[in-house]
């Protein structure tokens, strides 16, 4: 029974413990240095210079660096791609750093094949794991080793290379889901180099997308970023005009000009009706020039029949071509869901021409091709493996799923984020493929859908604590070297994939250990740069090795009268009776192709145009929604002859009708916590066409359908659907 | 001498990307709050791209991006209606202040504020380690029951003004940058003194594409913004 | 009210404030790892604050003297006493000594050490009040908002909100 007494000494108490309970004080103990560094001011933040890798642009950043630890990254001001500036997924990569599920010790398997259950061991076992695997694929058959990675360039790449070369295996694979073949290759037919441009939007008056989504993905959106902002604002009297056609409003194509809706797969014709205009009317000195061209075949390609195939209307065409050819210079840009069609050649090629008829092949506001080689021509035969390799490696990836299936393969080192198990197409059955490898090794620093399938795991540091060099693919003269180092000292028990194969070749002896004959990949970073009169020192605190003069850019051999791009239709697989709409899947501007799925920043920024956080979501537009009975937020099933999954409708106000667009980088099952269950994977809807002159993955290839579905929860989106706040009303 | 700071975000160069957002976020310690409590309306970021989708030419529909800090209005809402003066302008720097100490999370000055930039601390939200390693030493982690928002990264300008102390000069022309202003990769944040009759902000003050939010409110916004130019014609 | 209850709710009242009492005023000084008097350094053999404390004219924080500086004279000086020779041993083993803070602010409150100093031109012991004849340094001085304030006015200086809780 409480009398009085108790209950006021227990109220005190409580509340006395409640006081007391909300007290966090300042530390204890205060520790000094032994021996102070110098130049060190105590609470100044020291800021190194190192090398983004969220994302293969490669922009230089510094990272503020206080007391040991990483605090903030921003760009490097010195760096021609970024120019200080840097987007969302490189402002993350602190999270990456110090994510609570990156992997600190090796992992081997713990459980059934492709569980995913792994037992931590120490290093010594797990090199002696690796070094058994290695050891007795080299004596037995040195073939049936295969290294997967992501594509990989710099001296990491040179070590890869060396390293499969003296094992005695050829099967050294890289994979890019946004590899740019049918760009290299159109740009190989059209102006004979077979490398990426420069795009000059800085100097540019007027600027031509295809399907171009450059602002927030692409081959370098920093780059683009900047260059779009100096293109509308550096110079007084110039503003420039932005025309975009693609099958979205996009979040690039909100800032253009115009946005024309076109059916996807179909960029090429409209390049071809604004190709007509311009030589029928001799709009450029080029196109007056080009009376080959029409001859054979231009003049066929009307913006009438184009309009009919398209969706763009004759007038706009013809508007569009007639201010294109007045407002020189002028540059026309395609992008990947132009050329990851079934006819992607076809489409980048018809757009490559209406550059030769804008004559701005090397020219300011033009394209132009650096002479990336040059900087290295010193390095020899190997040079080329520094560079960036724009490829995706799908024909490469095909028939390495095909040898796994085989039993071809007795070993598999796996790396990089571009996860072989999420984003390839569901028909390639990769997974299956690759449990037929009796041991499969990888390095990473977290377990994804493909790490998880592995046998060992070794823990590689972030790009935050790794020596390296890059070599961006666009947005500088082509000989800009990035130099990248730790930021922090790595914190967890890490070895960087380049430190483990130099120690493996070292313990396999023979051609293996000679041809890696160093001591550290930091060791031989310094050798190679060593005596090329570069001081690394200084170097290294630039974050590079900026060259102010390019070398002589290449020179495009093609002359005479352009070749008209032989017409192709895109292919769509599936019935259109039971599958009606057209997929279009794009990266998104927070998770890339899926690599930024575990940052909780990321996932909690929301998508510009979607607004919506934390989950994926399908598009489809008003007339298309009322036709198949669907209304904002409604749940559907999205199915195509390869896969389905669930997904909420966002009703799309500007997108062409007839197609269905998803964001790729949600759908995650093996992630960490963050990256999980959000969703499904759009890639499982994806067919594994390929694009008909290259062989590069066509992902617009199929069609969907779209089920209503009763689904829990709801699409989380920071901009209400309904009734939104009118602009007018903010102004 | 005083300064005024004030920043224009010109619209005609705002691609939306959102490296803004998380620029800031991670510069000034901000939270994040998961699904659930994002679908309460909780985000904590301090800077949002909100998308207006509006008919232009040709009856199409558009899409425009507005990034929303905080206003830091000479005649904040917010400011005369905290009971504890936990926000009051700065008279130093002439920006709206928010002193966590203060604040009893009465969350009076989030529902005045007209352009809805304040955010409230409803949890203490974990942050796991060691994703806390990461946390700006330069200012403090609020807990839970305050308030918080914008700051025009004081921390950054009081940084600024310390080193141009030590350095016995006044502060330059963009030396002194927002998270956000920083990382913009068009440029279309732009920070600066407006006490600086040189200064870029001065100038752009004067750009007739210059306008305020909800100017009819009266709440004289020092975050002003120049009016996106969109190509006419075809 | 009983007077049981008076005195058990007087007793839990003052024992309250006692805890919340911002500073151990005059409290048992912390148990140091080494026990460094600053009478001796600073009173008998004239050493000056900033000497020790290098960063106090450059950072917001005074910093505590690396185990090199203290090997600076006590490489030879003294080096039979015993606390010396922990010292010794501490540097011999490459290890920081991990002294215990004695002068403790307000959690929230931003103090930049080198405005102080530098530029304030304010005395050391205005805050550290009697450590330079403290043989186990202790803090005494309370550091109520009020106190600072006080001198902030009247030296005219910045009383606004954000110079200190940002």
């Amino acid at each position: 029974m409480l009398n009085r007494r108790g209950f006021l000494k227990i109220g005190g108490a409580t509340a006395f413990a409640a006081l007391f309970g909300g007290c966090e004080r300042l530390p204890k103990t205060l520790v000094p240095f032994v021996v102070p560094p110098e130049n060190y001011v105590l609470g100044e933040s020291l800021w190194y210079a190192s090398v983004c890798r969220q994302c293969p642009a490669g922009c230089g950043i510094v990272v503020r660096n206080s007391e040991g630890r990483a605090k903030k990254i921003e760009g490097n001001p010195l760096h021609p791609v970024n120019r200080g500036k840097l987007c969302a997924r490189g402002q993350a990569g602190l999270q990456a750093l110090y994510h609570p599920e990156r992997l600190g010790t090796p992992l081997k398997l713990d459980g059934p094949r492709g569980s995913g259950k792994f037992r931590e061991i120490p290093w010594e076992e797990a090199l002696r794991f690796l070094m058994t695997g290695l050891s007795s694929v080299r004596a037995e058959a040195p073939t049936a080793l295969l290294m997967l990675t992501d594509p990989m360039r710099g001296h990491r790449n040179l070590v890869s290379a060396r390293f499969m070369k003296a094992f005695g295996s050829p099967h050294r694979v890289a994979w890019d889901p946004f590899g740019q073949d049918a760009h290299l290759s159109a740009n190989e037919a059209v102006y004979g180099v077979r490398d990426l441009p420069e795009h000059d939007l800085a100097g540019t008056r007027y600027l031509l997308s295809f399907s171009g989504d450059f602002l927030e993905a692409g081959v370098s959106p920093v780059h683009f970023g900047h260059a779009y902002g100096r293109m509308r604002a550096a110079r007084p009297t110039v503003r420039g005009k932005f025309v975009h056609f693609g099958p979205r409003l996009s979040m690039t194509a909100a800032s253009a000009d115009a946005f024309l809706p076109v059916a996807p797969g179909t960029e090429g014709f409209v390049a071809l009706g604004i190709a007509h205009v311009m030589v029928r009317e001799k709009l450029t000195p080029a196109a007056a020039a080009a009376g080959g061209l029409w001859n054979a075949g231009l003049k066929e390609f009307t913006p009438a029949a184009a309009g009919e195939t398209t969706g763009v209307s004759a007038a706009d065409i013809e508007a569009v071509a007639r201010e294109f050819g007045s407002n020189q210079p002028g540059v026309a840009m395609a992008g990947d869901a132009a050329a990851s069609c079934t006819n992607g050649f076809f489409n980048l090629s018809a757009v490559g021409l209406l550059n030769l008829l804008a004559g701005n092949v090397g020219k300011p506001g033009g394209i132009s091709f650096p002479n990336r080689l040059a900087a290295f021509a010193s390095f020899g035969a190997e040079a080329k493996l520094l560079l960036p390799a724009a490829e995706s490696g799908y024909p490469a990836v095909r028939e390495a799923v095909e040898r796994m299936g085989q039993g071809a393969f007795r070993m598999a080192l796996l790396s990089g984020a571009t996860n072989p198990a999420f984003t390839l197409p569901p028909s390639f059955k990769f997974e299956e493929a690759l449990l037929k490898v009796p041991m499969i090794v990888s390095f990473a620093s977290f377990l994804d859908e493909t790490t998880s399938l592995s046998d060992l795991v070794l823990p590689t540091p972030t790009y935050l604590e790794e020596w390296g060099d890059d070599i961006p693919p666009a947005g500088h003269g082509g000989e800009a070297i990035t130099l990248g180092q730790p930021v922090v000292t790595p914190f967890r028990d890490t070895r960087s994939m380049p430190d483990v194969l130099i120690a493996a070749a070292k313990e396999l002896g023979g051609p293996a250990a000679a041809a890696l004959p160093w001591g550290s990949f930091r060791e031989y970073l310094e050798k190679a740069y060593a005596g090329r009169g570069i001081d690394l020192v200084e170097a290294h605190r630039n974050g590079g090795i900026f060259p102010e003069k390019a070398s002589a850019q290449r020179s495009t051999p093609k002359a005479g009268s352009p070749a008209l791009p032989k017409a192709a239709e895109a292919a769509f697989a599936g019935d259109p009776a039971r599958y009606p709409l057209l997929l279009h899947v794009y990266p998104s501007v927070a998770l890339s192709d899926g690599r930024g799925a575990n940052l909780p920043w990321l996932q909690e920024l929301p998508d510009p145009i979607a607004t919506a956080v934390w989950r994926n979501w399908v598009e489809v537009g008003p007339k298309t929604a009322a036709a198949l009975a669907l209304s904002d937020g409604d749940g559907v099933t999205v199915s195509s002859p390869f896969g389905s999954l669930q997904a909420f409708v966002f009703v799309h106000p500007a997108i062409a009708e007839g197609v269905a667009a998803m964001p790729l980088g949600q759908g995650h099952s093996r992630y960490g916590k963050y990256a999980a269950d959000r969703g499904g994977n759009p890639y499982a809807l994806l067919p594994a066409s390929v694009e008909s002159s290259t062989k590069a993955p066509a992902r617009h290839a199929t069609r969907v359908s779209l089920v209503k579905t009763r689904m829990k929860g709801a699409l989380v989106r920071t901009v209400h659907p309904e009734g939104q706040w009118l602009y007018e009303n903010i102004l | 001498m005083k300064r005024r700071w004030a920043m224009v975000i010109d619209m005609d160069l705002c691609t939306g990307c959102g490296a803004c957002v998380v620029a800031c976020v991670a510069e000034n310690n901000t939270p994040t709050v998961g699904e659930s409590e994002a679908g309460k309306g909780r985000l904590m970021q301090w800077i949002r791209v909100v998308r207006y989708f509006r008919k232009e030419e040709h009856d199409e529909t558009r899409a425009i991006f507005v990034a929303t800090p905080c206003m830091h209005c000479e005649k904040a809402p917010c400011e005369i209606v905290c009971p504890v003066y936990a926000t009051y302008h700065d008279e130093d720097d002439h920006v709206n202040a928010m002193v966590y100490n203060r604040c009893i999370g009465t969350r009076y000055c989030g529902n005045n504020c007209p352009y809805s930039v304040r955010v409230f601390n409803w949890w203490d939200y974990k942050r796991e380690k060691p994703l806390d390693e990461q946390l700006n030493p330069d200012l403090t982690v609020r807990s839970r029951g305050v308030m918080e928002k914008c700051s025009y990264c004081i921390q950054r300008i009081r940084r600024g003004k310390e080193t141009a102390l030590m350095e016995g000069r006044p502060i330059r022309d963009g030396e002194v940058l927002p998270a956000c202003a920083q990382t913009c990769p068009p440029g279309a944040i732009r920070f600066g003194d407006l006490n600086d009759p040189e200064s870029a902000v001065t100038r752009m003050m004067k750009d007739p594409r210059r306008f305020r939010l909800m100017e009819h409110l009266g709440t004289e916004p020092s975050t002003v913004y120049l009016k996106k130019m969109r190509a006419q014609g075809r | 009210m009983t007077r049981n209850a008076i005195a058990s709710i007087l007793a839990l009242a003052t024992l309250a404030l006692a805890v919340l009492a911002p500073a151990r005023s005059a409290a048992a000084p912390p148990e140091q790892p080494i026990r460094y008097t600053h009478k001796v350094h600073v009173t008998d053999y004239k050493l000056d604050c900033r000497f020790c404390h290098v960063y106090a004219t450059k950072s917001a924080s005074a910093g505590i003297p690396s185990v090199a500086k203290c090997m600076m004279c006590h490489r030879t000086i003294a080096t039979d006493r015993p606390e010396i020779k922990k010292l010794a041993q501490y540097w011999k083993e490459k290890k920081p000594i991990p002294w215990v803070r004695v002068t403790e602010l307000q959690e929230y409150t931003y103090f930049p050490h080198f405005r102080m100093v530098t530029y304030g031109k304010v005395p050391c012991l205005t805050c550290h009040p009697g450590i330079d004849r403290d043989d186990i340094a202790v803090q005494r001085q309370e550091f109520g908002m009020g106190w600072c304030l006080t001198c902030h006015r009247g030296r005219g200086v910045s009383i606004d909100c954000w110079t200190c809780h940002i």
